[in-house]
């Protein structure tokens, strides 16, 4: 839509009020994946302009009708960000992660303050999530002056417990549940809190397939196997899921420390741990304060000589690797594709 | 007092508070005692009648309280937490104003009991009606008493005895249960360290001490703090009077999984004295180390056990029944040299869903890590050698 020829849509004008005010008031701080290469120059486009994230705070005007989007435009507004902005393969992925996730979190503001429940909100959050858990994974060897872990955890896991509220007092069976219910028991891996959430499920989700795998992974984990969690990073089930494998990953760099303990085989430990390489397994024994043997067929694991690594090391991995690719990533963000 | 016309009433309630009298007041604005029964007290707009003998803002507290009466005898509890949540607001300002006395705390006492159950029946008959969700008023009335607690911890200048601070365990344990309930635990840490902070903590009333101690207990247990969670509701159990079974029994349940997280198996005889029963089979599967019998009594009573909110607990059972039942394969072969394998049989017999010797070990070396067992795995033989003395610790040292 160009500017000079307003939409008759109602909603569409909603949105063409939104982004001329953008435009206008905020011209010089236009993020260049809200603009075109026109003749060998960006030029700002007004069709990829998106409302920033404003913190609210002492003196400021609260927001009016003007300044809010309805529910079916926020839904729109969630599908081009994460269909079109996240796939992009031209810019580096830690700039669509800032730029999206200002916007989403723009997007939750004015769902909060229209207190939009119900299903649209659960379509809105759902997504927000998978984006949240995937950046957790994708970015987690950025440095933390490019990437904090710790803020992309904090709004994860209050998409998490917003979207877990509205489907317990939405009424009627949500598509997405268990996907999500499965994904808090996996990303609070052994926690409290996730468990006794658990607990309160009605009995038909909790002896669901899905769901009733990841909270016996989850007390696997919590009482020692930590064998059986690195296992379900290869069950059938999860590989449906990409988004679950992401939402693990977080846990491992503390599982594969906490699982080894004598003289191990080099090649057993690249199995159980999916590592790609020997050299990835002797570099992450090393870390740990482990020797390997000369011939580098073995770990010698002893109790006295292991120490935790200073800072958490973490690695992609290969099975999410291949699940995930550039190509696949929007679709699975919006799940449009078959499971 | 059922008979009582409203200006017997308002006689007596005048005299008790002329008199400072703070039971006989507490008593007289209570929904323990019988006047509330009365119809003539039952009053939908009492507020004239009332400032014709009580100055503000004592006629504000005592009119709602008759409208409560009122809306009580109509089974209306939104209503009523209504009127008991003016009552409390007044009831505030009265408190506040009153300096170095402390003769009210009998008065609060009462009226925050009663303010928590209205809250409670009455979330519950919003959601039955479908006009709220549960928690709502329950949270609100956290607020209120909340504010109160805060006129009482802050009463620093008065003397020991004329100190509001007396009130402050009574309010704790209130907040306590609406938090329980409404599964905000992390807002009782602030709570528990205020009352630990009091120079008079041993000296309030054994039964508030024995509620403090059951939720501080609860909470520890959440925490996984599991020596702080044992001596906290050993205190609540042993103390708690005799003839109160029912508190009793709830102690129980929570000390009965702790004690068998530290190895401390009950007597059958306990069990049945209490009716709790439900814990029998657990015990015995735990301590033969029978891990199969363990999933079956846990499934059997799996609705009373999440109820109670002690399933997660109970699954951490199967650490020590672990260590049990690889004790078991320990004495049949006779041997400090065990093989792995050996292990992952047991396990299989105890179906075990696709066990295989990577599993058990992961098992056996965080069972050696906890100091469980005294050994170390040789991998490259495939083999557990555990230590020739004391290979099995015993769990409860």
């Amino acid at each position: 839509m160009s500017p000079y020829n307003p939409p008759n849509d109602i909603l569409a004008l909603v949105l063409y009020r939104h982004v001329l005010q953008t435009a206008f008031t905020l011209i010089e701080d236009i993020h260049f994946l809200e603009k075109t290469l026109q003749n060998g120059r960006l030029q700002t486009d007004t069709d990829k302009m998106v409302k920033e994230y404003s913190r609210p705070a002492a003196g400021k005007r609260d927001p009016g009708p003007n300044d809010l989007r309805p529910p079916e435009v926020l839904v729109r507004t969630v599908d081009y960000l994460l269909g079109s902005i996240t796939a992009k393969k031209d810019v580096a992925w830690k700039d669509i992660y800032d730029f999206v996730f200002d916007r989403l979190r723009c997007i939750r503001q004015d769902m909060v303050i229209q207190n939009i429940g119900g299903s649209s909100a659960i379509n809105i959050l759902e997504k927000i999530a998978r984006f949240h858990i995937y950046a957790g994974y994708r970015l987690c060897t950025e440095p933390i002056a490019r990437f904090d872990p710790k803020i992309n955890n904090q709004h994860t896991q209050e998409c998490l417990k917003r979207l877990l509220y509205v489907y317990s007092v939405e009424p009627g069976n949500h598509d997405n549940r268990q996907e999500f219910e499965s994904v808090y028991l996996l990303y609070n891996l052994g926690q409290t809190d996730a468990l006794m959430h658990f607990y309160d499920l009605s009995k038909d989700l909790r002896t669901s397939s899905l769901i009733s795998l990841c909270y016996r992974t989850s007390i696997e984990y919590m009482i020692g196997n930590n064998v059986r969690c690195l296992r379900l990073l290869d069950h059938h089930l999860c590989k449906q899921y990409p988004i679950l494998l992401c939402a693990l990953h977080r846990h491992l760099s503390h599982i594969q420390p906490l699982a080894q303990n004598s003289k191990y085989p080099v090649e057993n430990l690249l199995k159980l741990f999916m590592f790609t390489n020997t050299d990835h397994v002797i570099s992450e024994c090393e870390q740990c304060g482990l020797n390997i043997s000369n011939d580098k067929q073995s770990v010698n694991f002893l109790k006295g000589s292991f120490v935790y690594p200073d800072k958490e090391h973490k690695s992609y991995l290969e099975v999410i690797d291949k699940s995930i690719t550039m190509d696949n990533l929007s679709d699975i963000l919006l799940k449009k594709l078959p499971p | 007092m059922a008979t009582w016309s409203m200006n017997q009433y308002f006689q007596t309630l005048d005299d008790a508070l002329q008199e400072r009298d703070g039971l006989k007041t507490a008593e007289l604005l209570s929904f323990q005692h019988p006047h509330i029964q009365n119809p003539r007290l039952q009053v939908e707009h009492p507020e004239s009648q009332v400032q014709r003998v009580f100055d503000s803002p004592f006629d504000e507290m005592i009119a709602a309280h008759l409208r409560c009466c009122w809306a009580v005898s109509n089974h209306d509890f939104i209503e009523a937490y209504g009127c008991q949540s003016v009552v409390a607001q007044a009831f505030n300002k009265i408190f506040q104003s009153q300096k170095d006395e402390n003769w009210s705390l009998p008065i609060m006492f009462n009226i925050f009991i009663d303010l928590r159950l209205f809250a409670n029946s009455g979330d519950i008959q919003a959601v039955h009606k479908g006009k709220g969700k549960m928690g709502d008023r329950l949270e609100k009335a956290a607020d209120l008493i909340m504010g109160c607690f805060r006129v009482c911890a802050s009463d620093n200048r008065a003397s020991v005895e004329d100190s509001k601070k007396w009130g402050m365990l009574n309010l704790v344990n209130q907040l306590f249960k609406i938090y329980f309930k409404i599964n905000k635990l992390h807002l009782c840490k602030p709570l528990v360290r205020a009352i630990d902070s009091l120079p008079m903590k041993n000296r309030f009333s054994l039964s508030q001490q024995v509620t403090f101690k059951y939720y501080v207990g609860r909470k520890a247990m959440f925490d996984s703090d599991y020596k702080a969670a044992e001596e906290y509701l050993t205190f609540a159990f042993e103390r708690c009077h005799k003839r109160s079974m029912k508190n009793k029994r709830m102690s129980l349940i929570y000390l009965l999984p702790v004690k068998m997280l530290l190895g401390k198996m009950p007597k059958p005889q306990v069990l049945q004295k209490y009716d709790l029963m439900q814990f029998a089979d657990v015990a015995r599967s735990v301590s033969t180390g029978n891990l199969l019998k363990l999933n079956e009594a846990l499934q059997r009573n799996e609705t009373f056990f999440i109820k109670c909110g002690i399933y997660l607990i109970l699954e951490k059972l199967k650490i020590i029944t672990y260590r049990n039942l690889f004790k078991k394969v320990y004495l049949i072969l006779k041997t400090h040299l065990l093989p792995i394998e050996s292990f992952t049989a047991a396990l299989r017999m105890m179906q075990v869903d696709d066990i295989d010797n990577d599993e058990t070990a992961c098992i056996i070396a965080n069972l050696i890590y906890e100091n469980k067992i005294k050994g170390y795995i040789s991998h490259q033989h495939q083999k557990v050698v555990v230590s020739k003395q004391n290979a099995f610790p015993v769990l409860s040292s």
